[in-house]
């Protein structure tokens, strides 16, 4: 009997082992190899400046589109990385969105960027947008995009700053391998979702 | 094998944040009814309870982009007072400068009632809502919304 019962509890103990969640955390997320990656889907929304921003425009450019909001205390922490992030690889063909979740839109949005010096370009995100994005119900959501606007890697919640940057560097440094086999200048492939959140 | 995995990820408690559906993190309890007189004041406590591993935002949190918790109530029988928030706990958190004014676990919210001398005797309800906001220590769910509702005896 008593053989049985340490059986058991073996038995178990290896299967909640086999059962525990194999994704990495967010910290130490890695790029989706280039063949997995499916495209981000497209939306055009006012930025703060009244002008429209439609994110297939920025096709060729790497993408790091962030969900945050006013009352999300680690995104105010990421904030600044992306100020800085903006200003060093803006030359090299990188962009940072955000998209503002806050109900209180400008309202709140406006000066909270003016505290942070925000130098990119900014929206405000919809339900309908959100849905897009599978929901965004956690905040931060950073969504790094590839050269043709496909989803290279997620990160829910907090990241640091290093993973940013190496993803960041790694998708810029991949243009050169693209600009290689195509040296005729010819655009990149356009193949985006066509899905409005207006 | 198979079924383990699935008895395993059914286990209660767990509660995982930014994972599809909005995870319901909070909830409130009040116990009624509540027996009272015409021109009494009576205390009713409102129990919270965040779910391990969050913290909401104080009633005062001292950042005027967060958003404090709060107790409303809808027009009604029942004249309520402001609501008497627990104190909050002063934490660290990885992301945040300094310390932010939460609350965490299971915390109650004193609210006094005055029944107005022509309240209408015999049963009846008044409704309001709890506002939070919640994070753990990596992520933040929206603002939200819990509907309160207590039961009254007027005598």
């Amino acid at each position: 009997m008593r053989k049985l019962k340490v059986l058991m509890a073996t038995v178990l103990a290896i299967g909640l082992f086999s059962c525990t969640k194999t994704e990495e955390p967010a910290a130490t997320a890695k790029l989706k190899a280039e063949h997995t990656r499916n495209e981000a889907a497209d939306f055009a929304l006012e930025d703060a400046n009244g002008q429209t921003l439609k994110l297939s425009d920025l096709r060729g450019k790497v993408v790091l589109l962030n969900f945050w909001a006013t009352w999300c205390g680690p995104c105010k922490v990421e904030i600044p990385w992306f100020v800085e992030m903006e200003r060093e690889f803006k030359d090299r063909g990188f962009a940072v969105v955000g998209v503002s979740m806050d109900e209180d839109g400008w309202k709140a949005v406006k000066p909270f960027m003016q505290d942070m010096k925000v130098n990119y370009r900014m929206v405000l995100g919809t339900e309908e947008m959100a849905q897009l994005y599978g929901g965004v119900e956690a905040l931060p959501t950073s969504y790094i995009l590839d050269r043709n606007g496909k989803v290279a890697s997620v990160h829910m919640g907090i990241v640091s700053r290093k993973v940013f940057e190496e993803e960041i560097r790694a998708l810029l440094e991949a243009k050169a391998t693209a600009a290689a086999a195509g040296a005729d200048g010819a655009p990149l492939p356009v193949g985006m979702v066509a899905a409005g959140a207006n | 094998m198979a079924l383990l995995c699935l008895w395993a990820w059914w286990l209660p408690g767990q509660i995982s944040p930014a994972a599809g559906a909005k995870p319901n993190v909070a909830s409130v309890a009040v116990k009624g009814p509540v027996a009272a007189k015409r021109g009494d004041l009576v205390t009713v406590p409102v129990t919270v309870t965040v779910a391990k591993g969050y913290h909401v935002t104080s009633a005062t949190p001292g950042d005027r982009y967060l958003k404090p918790l709060r107790l409303s109530w809808e027009k009604g029988a029942l004249s309520p007072e402001t609501p008497r928030y627990p104190k909050a706990v002063l934490r660290s958190y990885p992301f945040s400068e300094g310390k932010l004014s939460v609350l965490e676990g299971t915390f109650t919210i004193d609210q006094d009632f005055k029944v107005p001398a022509t309240t209408a005797q015999g049963f009846g309800a008044i409704t309001g809502k709890l506002h939070y906001q919640a994070c753990t220590d990596k992520e933040c769910l929206p603002p939200a919304a819990l509907p309160v509702r207590l039961s009254y005896d007027i005598r």
